[in-house]
């Protein structure tokens, strides 16, 4: 059959009723569409309070500051220990100092090694934190406060 | 129904509306999944992407820079990271939609993008736990600043009272109604009362108030002309403005055409003369005849630069006499924080808030100006000298006392040299001393004019 016969053969109904139904098909995939995007949505997962901080030999200097957990990782002779990098003022970012004490720069609170508040406004001492071995890299828990004397072996 | 329609309908057994509906549906879909992939708030950017910040003062997420994507960090003692916008600004944190996210803005009805308005000011910046949560004096900025005669136009709305008969005793009106249990300066008074124009039922004081109201940092400035853009509230100093009033910043969402923005979106207490121009040396104020006349010694003032241009602009051409100090230094560098914020005392006129005289810098010829040594590192000294980028001031360090026993932290003394560096970056300036020279001082006689007999100086 020549491709004219063909042609020529093809329902003028059919050829109608196949229209609408793309017509019809196109709301019906839009719309399935979206709600596919919709089932796929995944909401915020609760706010994370552990972070690795990453394996010690890759820190060149300490004390480091480590954004992925907010904090000033130090290292003494007992081990290591995570200092809150978050100001108990307002929440600005304190910085250390080279006598390990911490100035915040936003309202020039002063802490001393061990926290404690040394220069206002701040009242409150920053928080050490738990620190942990994963493997060979260190996790902080943000919300796991410990007195400043713990120490992380190496 | 037409031929075609009908003969389309009946060929496939179709009612013709359900055809059309089917059309019109998916039109509507289209339309919401185009607005879907390509969100208004998308044009604010080259690479549009969802822009959330969360905040470490709150914990509470944010998306205003997904719009506001480039505009200036306010402070460095507010950073975005830790503050956000909402807790100044106010807002819809979480909305997309211009007019939903601005939806509860924190501002004056005049403008509601400026949260430091005085009308706002006690759920902005004089929040509990910000510029208002001391209760020392001299934190409780909110308190101050509302007392202050730059909030109150108490000096002109007495003088005006006084001039027309109408002022009582014991009797003082400002543009806010203020209290104060704890007078410290035998100078200040308890209480002003709010300044009702209408209470009042004479032609001079309606006349006053329609014309003369605005100029206090609790009003909106009301003329579009250069030189008058300014903020108000704590914005009326601390925010630059230029001189056009036009933003000159980074926020694509801010027209850089339209006026009454301030310069850039950030705040400074290095706050310089061009500030205090707004309003001050603007022209000459007549209380008797009610009449304001503007300068009109500013043309070609723009072709100037430097200190040809800041004197141009500082001083009104009659203005002949003026010491190197006057035409050196900035308004601030003389003019403390407790001076023109106020000091937490109510004061019925300018003169009586005024504190550093010329013999608070230059002394006497029997003594030296007063000094202290700042040993503890709590003192306000070091805060102020923290948020001013151009002087330091370490603990050890002895420095000018003003006449309220405020410490001066930007005056220096070292080898019995008085040096101040200007907290507006000008140069450092070596202060001659009264003591041991010829000068003719008379310590009773303190105002600037009484010294310019003799200091004026010559450009």
């Amino acid at each position: 059959m020549s491709l004219k016969e063909r042609i020529q053969a093809i329902d003028r109904r059919a050829v109608l009723r196949g229209m609408v139904n793309v017509i019809w098909a196109a709301p019906v995939a839009l719309g399935l569409g979206q709600f596919l995007k919709f089932l796929r949505f995944e909401p915020p997962t609760e706010q994370a309070t552990r972070f690795t901080l990453g394996s010690p030999g890759s820190f060149t200097t300490f004390p480091v500051y480590l954004e992925s957990g907010q904090v000033w990782l130090f290292q003494d002779s007992g081990g290591y220990y995570a200092v809150d990098a978050i100001c108990t003022h307002l929440g600005c970012t304190v910085y250390a100092q080279p006598d390990s004490s911490f100035q915040c720069r936003c309202h020039g609170s002063q802490f001393a090694a061990d926290g404690r508040v040394l220069v206002g406004p701040a009242t409150v001492p920053l928080r050490f934190l738990q620190l942990s071995w994963d493997g060979g890299r260190l996790v902080v828990d943000r919300a796991l406060q410990v007195d400043p004397s713990v120490r992380l072996s190496a | 129904m037409s031929f075609h329609k009908r003969k389309l309908a009946g060929s496939v057994g179709v009612p013709i509306t359900l055809i059309i509906g089917t059309v019109a549906l998916t039109g509507a879909l289209l339309a919401a999944v185009n607005r879907q992939d390509n969100p208004a708030w998308s044009r604010w950017q080259d690479n549009p992407q969802v822009r959330l910040i969360t905040p470490t003062l709150n914990g509470e997420a944010e998306l205003c820079l997904t719009c506001h994507n480039g505009i200036e960090q306010i402070s460095d003692s507010h950073p975005v990271d830790t503050f956000g916008c909402v807790v100044c600004h106010g807002g819809d944190r979480l909305s997309l939609d211009e007019e939903v996210a601005h939806t509860g803005l924190i501002g004056s009805e005049a403008n509601p993008g400026n949260p430091a308005d005085l009308s706002v000011v006690e759920v902005s910046c004089g929040s509990v736990d910000c510029h208002s949560g001391d209760v020392a004096n001299d934190r409780d900025h909110i308190e101050r600043v509302t007392r202050s005669v730059q909030a109150s136009y108490a000096g002109a709305i007495n003088a005006l009272l006084d001039l027309n008969g109408l002022a009582q005793e014991g009797v003082y009106y400002g543009n806010l109604a203020v209290s104060d249990e704890d007078v410290v300066n035998p100078a200040a008074v308890e209480a002003l009362r709010r300044f009702d124009p209408e209470s009042f039922d004479n032609p001079a004081v309606t006349e006053f108030a329609e014309e003369c109201l605005t100029c206090h940092v609790a009003s909106q400035t009301v003329t579009d002309e250069p030189y008058y853009h300014r903020g108000t509230g704590c914005s009326s100093c601390h925010t630059v403005y230029a001189r056009n009033g036009l933003y000159q910043g980074s926020d694509p969402t801010l027209s850089q055409t339209e006026t009454g923005h301030a310069a850039t979106h950030e705040l400074t207490t290095a706050i310089p003369y061009t500030t205090c121009n707004h309003c001050h040396n603007r022209g000459t104020h007549d209380l008797e005849t009610l009449t304001f006349t503007p300068r009109d010694d500013l043309d070609g003032v723009e072709a100037l630069s430097g200190s040809e241009r800041r004197m141009a602009e500082l001083y009104t051409a009659d203005s002949t006499h003026y010491a190197v100090c006057q035409y050196e230094l900035d308004c601030i560098d003389c003019h403390t924080a407790n001076e023109v914020m106020g000091d937490g005392d109510i004061y019925t006129n300018e003169a009586d808030a005024r504190r550093v005289e010329c013999r608070t810098c230059h002394g006497t010829l029997e003594e030296s100006p007063a000094t202290v040594t700042l040993e503890d590192p709590n003192d306000v000294a070091f805060r102020r000298a923290r948020l001013n980028p151009f002087y330091d001031v370490f603990v050890g360090n002895t420095v000018l006392l003003s006449p309220d026993g405020d410490a001066m932290g930007h005056i220096r003394v070292e080898n019995d040299l008085y040096s101040l560096s200007s907290k507006v970056g000008g140069p450092t300036y070596l202060i001659p001393q009264v003591m041991g020279s010829e000068c003719e001082q008379d310590v009773e006689r303190q105002r600037a004019a009484d010294c310019q007999e003799c200091h004026t100086y010559e450009p």
